[in-house]
């Protein structure tokens, strides 16, 4: 009798739930209005004279990280999101860590030092950074798999980064449950 | 009289040049600019590594860590 009105709640939930993400990319990408397109089409420079284009990764999540060696949060940032590569093998998603150091070997110094295991995107104060004038050091950026900015995270605190997981955990299971219904319609 | 008025005009101009030289000397720094800033040596004392490890244990030993705007802490056990 009361199955309806179960359903219709479940159909108003989920939709409300889709209504806020929709609303938190709605956001993030009205106070940040053009950092999507900046990123994706900007070239990194990697290791060993490689070259990344964020553009390039549409299908995955991905984490943009500025930092800096002598920016004290940015490497204490840095330390755990290099914790979170572990948990993240295997999904569809990649942090990608961008220096602003000067000297690129400042920047690879403390990869070393720190073990971190992270390829270095060098890319100086005048690239992106700049680019975007970016508002504060450290600075985290999500984008979904669209490639859509949906979260900036300016602090750096471990509150900041506790949301930025969720967000990422929400965005990879998304991502899966794409990946999974279009496996399931090609062998159906 | 007209010296007084040459005097107090002499004064207002010298008092605009410094302020015009004075925001002309202002910038603003961007937070991907502070690479220079960020440099120890950027700091008054000399000796930027023994200054930190003499606050660490006046810390410790004041139980006042935080004391000189550095966020959390109490212990200085780390």
């Amino acid at each position: 009798m009361h199955r309806p009105a179960i359903r219709l709640a479940t159909l108003l939930a989920l939709a409300a739930l889709a209504t806020g993400d929709a609303a938190e990319v709605r956001a993030a990408g009205d106070e940040y209005p053009g950092w999507a397109g900046t990123i994706a089409s900007h070239e990194l420079r990697g290791p060993q004279g490689t070259a990344l284009r964020i553009g390039d990764l549409k299908g995955d999540v991905v984490v943009v990280n500025f930092w800096a060696s002598w920016c004290k949060p940015c490497r204490k940032e840095l330390r755990v999101l290099g914790d979170w590569v572990g948990d993240l093998a295997g999904d569809p998603a990649r942090i990608v860590t961008v220096s602003i150091d000067g000297d690129r070997r400042r920047a690879e110094r403390f990869l070393e030092d720190e073990g971190l295991p992270f390829p270095l995107y060098h890319d100086g104060p005048d690239g992106l950074a700049r680019a975007l004038d970016l508002p504060s050091l450290p600075c985290t950026v999500v984008l979904d798999a669209d490639g859509r900015l949906v979260r900036v995270v300016r602090d750096g605190s471990a509150e900041g980064l506790d949301e930025l997981r969720g967000t990422v955990r929400d965005l990879i299971a998304d991502r899966v449950g794409e990946l999974t219904a279009a496996d399931e319609d090609a062998s159906g | 009289m007209i010296r007084a008025v040459v005097s107090f005009g002499l004064a207002v101009l010298g008092a605009l040049v410094l302020l015009l030289g004075g925001t002309t000397g202002c910038a603003t720094v961007r937070p991907y600019e502070k690479e220079y800033l960020a440099d120890p040596i950027m700091t008054f004392r000399q000796d930027t590594e023994e200054a930190a490890h003499d606050l660490h244990w006046i810390e410790a030993r004041e139980g006042s860590t935080g004391g000189t705007g550095v966020s959390g802490g109490g212990c200085a056990c780390n």
